[in-house]
């Protein structure tokens, strides 16, 4: 393995794991505010002790967040210094904004778990919303700098060079809002669904099955399938969308032979570089021009057209169709769920639920960490899209891959010491 | 002093008194001085998004003086982030487990060395960004 492959994986595992402590923490103070919020409506102390829990629980997640976003920021700026020195005067700002934007969170995190004796009821739930808008607007910061390094705009190149910069033009694009909606609405429903689970499982275990309980219960299903809803509709606009503004990663998610209308809509199959030709696909005639811009006279760019040194990588076309095939399990898993919730069916606390929901859980978080996968590998080889290229922003440095080689461990040791702990937490409250 | 150098000191100002406390409850802690850290939560540690803070502020404010000598800082970044690391699954061991745990003395050891190592890190990292 030469050195930038070991720096690509190294980001890639420390992007992988950070992306789960960061999702719970934005989802946690969402779903928090919505138990808190019902055990006082319904005044019921079994719901105050899963409240009390989960926030115990956020607190953990929350610092495993921080040290492995501290890793990230260190080694971004020490192994990735191209991309510091070709994007600083935009991307620049918003991840100076989103220090600020956690400093809000972290403020009201902390005085959240303070105050949960000093405070009861609806006026401690309503310490978490600065909570939720902090690590919304954190999660903005940072995806609205994916989103310009996979769309830059809002300057003009020369030599090489931005000139002429609009920073806020730049960042404000439809790219950014796609990734910034549907990743964001993606981590809320992965937590929707992990409590869910967390709660029908300790329903099983023998936890008390009260009133309250059963319509957390039946709120939580509602939300994840209203979530998957909207994350539905926004992924289709967001992957139409993606064929004018990033064409060259959309051919690879879709696999487009060759540029022209009336393209076909491929399932399994793989793009072969050596004859430039598509193998092994079943093919769905004018479906892609139809489903794309409505029409068969839709034109879209064929991996055929794009330089071979600029392709994109192709697994990304087996990644989506993975995504695909664990969002309809999900849903499915979810609107059982919700019919089971509402019609207060006795399965619904079953063993066989419960299983289900674990695997729901898992697969969502499979999910985020597919999307994210996917607009990351679908850029390459370029770091920012068409500019600048992976290989010119790395620093070139050996050393990083006995780095490589390290970190995973750690993140092993800390992965256990979380569970340990979160073991602990549960079976003191629960 | 301009106001990006200030971005750059004041959280850093405030960081490393705050590590100096942590690491001297965490040496307290060996010799079986508990009731000294009583008062730390969980979410004490969160103190170091202040270091982030100021590492954000360094690179983006003065990208042009950092992005030339970055390969100068892989090994004393990188060891920084695996101290960390140590240090925080310590530390949540600790927090999290009750003292009867298997580990919990070990733990309170690796916490402690940790804290000064971290503290000798930021040390020295400071000094080789003030060269730059």
């Amino acid at each position: 393995m030469n050195s930038l492959s070991a720096a690509r994986a190294f980001i890639g595992d420390s992007l992988a794991f950070h992306i789960i402590f960061a999702l719970f923490g934005i989802g946690l103070p969402i779903v928090l505010c919505i138990v808190e919020c019902m055990a006082e409506k319904y005044k019921d102390a079994v719901l105050l002790h899963v409240a009390r829990t989960l926030s115990k629980i956020m607190v953990l997640l929350v610092i495993i967040g921080v040290v492995s976003g501290t890793l990230i920021a260190l080694q971004m700026y020490t192994i990735w210094p191209g991309l510091i020195k070709f994007g600083h005067d935009i991307i620049g700002v918003p991840f100076m904004l989103e220090g600020y934007a956690f400093l809000i969170e972290v403020i009201f995190l902390s005085w959240y778990i303070a105050s949960w004796k000093k405070r009861s009821g609806y006026r401690h739930a309503l310490i978490l919303i600065p909570v939720v808008l902090g690590a919304i607007l954190s999660a903005v910061c940072i995806t609205v700098a994916n989103a310009w390094m996979n769309a830059p705009s809002g300057f003009t190149l020369v030599d090489g060079k931005m000139t002429d910069i609009h920073v806020w033009k730049g960042l404000m694009t439809m790219t950014a809002f796609f990734e910034v909606t549907h990743s964001i609405l993606a981590y809320i429903m992965t937590t929707f669904i992990a409590v869910l689970a967390a709660l029908v499982f300790a329903v099983y275990k023998g936890m008390q099955r009260t009133d309250g309980v059963k319509r957390v219960i039946y709120v939580l299903a509602v939300c994840a399938f209203v979530t998957q809803l909207a994350l539905g509709a926004i992924g289709d606009m967001s992957l139409r969308y993606l064929s004018s503004s990033e064409p060259n990663k959309f051919a690879a998610i879709e696999l487009v032979e060759q540029s022209g209308s009336d393209q076909s809509f491929r399932i399994g199959g793989r793009f072969n570089s050596d004859t430039q030709k598509v193998e092994g696909a079943i093919t769905v005639p004018h479906m892609l021009s139809l489903m794309t811009g409505f029409s068969t006279e839709t034109t879209l760019k064929g991996l055929t057209d794009i330089p071979e040194k600029s392709q994109p990588l192709t697994i990304v076309h087996t990644l989506f169709e993975i995504k695909m095939g664990l969002t309809f399990l999900v849903i499915l898993t979810t609107l059982v769920c919700v019919w089971g919730a509402w019609k207060r069916k006795p399965w619904m606390y079953s063993k066989r639920t419960s299983v289900a929901l674990i695997f729901s859980t898992l697969a969502s978080i499979a999910l985020v960490e597919l999307g994210w996968m996917l607009t990351e590998l679908g850029r390459q080889p370029y770091a920012v899209n068409g500019l600048l290229s992976t290989a010119e922003a790395f620093v070139g440095d050996p050393r990083v891959i006995h780095w490589g080689a390290v970190f995973p461990t750690l993140f092993v040791i800390l992965f256990v010491v979380m569970i340990l702990s979160m073991r602990r937490i549960i079976r003191k409250e629960v | 002093m301009n106001f990006s150098l200030a971005l750059v000191l004041i959280p850093i100002c405030i960081y490393i008194p705050l590590l100096c406390v942590e690491t001297f409850y965490g040496f307290a802690r060996l010799r079986g001085r508990h009731h000294l850290s009583d008062f730390f939560h969980a979410s004490w540690e969160i103190t170091h998004t202040l270091l982030v803070f100021s590492v954000n502020a360094f690179v983006w404010l003065y990208a042009d003086t950092f992005v030339p000598r970055a390969p100068e800082l892989i090994t004393i970044a990188l060891a920084l982030a695996t101290v960390f690391i140590i240090r925080a699954s310590a530390y949540i061991y600790l927090y999290f487990s009750p003292k009867s745990a298997h580990f919990y003395r070990r733990a309170e050891y690796i916490f402690a060395i940790g804290n000064l190592a971290l503290l000798l890190l930021v040390f020295f990292a400071a000094t080789k960004v003030i060269e730059l």
